[in-house]
């Protein structure tokens, strides 16, 4: 039960609580990344930038939760006509909520440090010859690497249940596009943000 | 003791039908071969369902706060019901 409402929340709340949890856990992601200096550049992305301003993660949210719902309203219709937006909104909003723990790796810039020390010892004209990483860098790193590989599964599993609720999707086909689509909503953020941020 | 009204034989999973029917004030009894009518050809758990929507005037918003489920799970369900009755009453 409890694994359920991580994975599928959307079976069992109304659209209204959802709303509420996801917009709270946004702004509070959104703030976090500002402190943590993280960037939402894309629908599943997340990446520390040197400077960074206020607003910059919070209409990145914005930009991504967009493209989100346009793109799987769409599709949602097409399945099922009585879809409706605000279950699709609130699926975005929620499922997104694994990636706002990303930057919380970040506290006292140890993974910035553990990344800057990594480029550092890279010699870009003897890509042959490895670098020697100090063990506690490389620890970070696979630290990162491994919440951030079970964060996208968790966004993944919890947007195709919030889609599948939605629109009362069913079969190979519709699991199919909804990869597409999902790879079309990651190129399509990417470029909406970074035409804002020219 | 709630006993269930079985719908598919227990042997070969077939749809049953009805054979005998008894008043239960003079005991008499009528045999034949009678159909089930969709609505109990269905499970006691879809039969529930419907019952829900009806004394809920078919409001499916306020089913879903009695059920404790989301709006759509419970437009789902009545959604699969009006499918799976559509192929039983063709």
């Amino acid at each position: 039960m409890k694994w359920n409402i991580l994975l599928n929340p959307f079976e069992r709340y109304s659209e209204k609580s959802l709303l509420v949890f996801g917009i709270t856990f946004t702004l509070f992601g959104s703030a976090v990344a500002y402190l943590m200096k993280a960037r939402f550049d894309g629908v599943f992305d997340m990446h520390l930038v040197e400077n960074i301003s206020f607003i910059d993660p919070f209409l990145d949210n914005i930009l991504n939760i967009f493209t989100l719902v346009l793109l799987f309203v769409l599709f949602g219709k097409s399945i099922n006509h009585k879809t409706r937006w605000i279950d699709i909104l609130s699926v975005a909003i929620v499922a997104r909520i694994p990636f706002y723990l990303l930057p919380l790796l970040n506290i006292g810039g140890v993974l910035e440090k553990s990344l800057e020390g990594l480029l550092n010892r890279m010699d870009f004209q003897d890509l042959n010859n490895p670098p020697a990483i100090e063990p506690s860098d490389l620890l970070i790193i696979l630290l990162f690497s491994g919440v951030s590989i079970l964060c996208l599964g968790w966004f993944i599993v919890l947007f195709w249940n919030g889609f599948k609720t939605a629109t009362n999707a069913k079969g190979i086909k519709n699991v199919i596009f909804f990869i597409i689509l999902l790879i079309l909503a990651e190129v399509i953020s990417k470029i909406l943000i970074s035409i804002f941020n020219s | 003791m709630n006993v269930k009204l079985p719908i598919l034989c227990p042997s070969c999973t077939e749809k049953l039908s009805v054979s005998e029917l008894v008043c239960s004030n003079c005991t008499t009894k009528v045999s034949g071969n009678f159909p089930l009518p969709v609505l109990l050809s269905l499970s006691e758990e879809e039969q529930n369902f419907i019952l829900e929507f009806f004394l809920s005037s078919g409001s499916l918003k306020d089913m879903a706060k009695k059920l404790g489920n989301s709006y759509p799970t419970v437009r789902n369900k009545l959604d699969d019901l009006i499918e799976k009755i559509k192929q039983l009453n063709p």
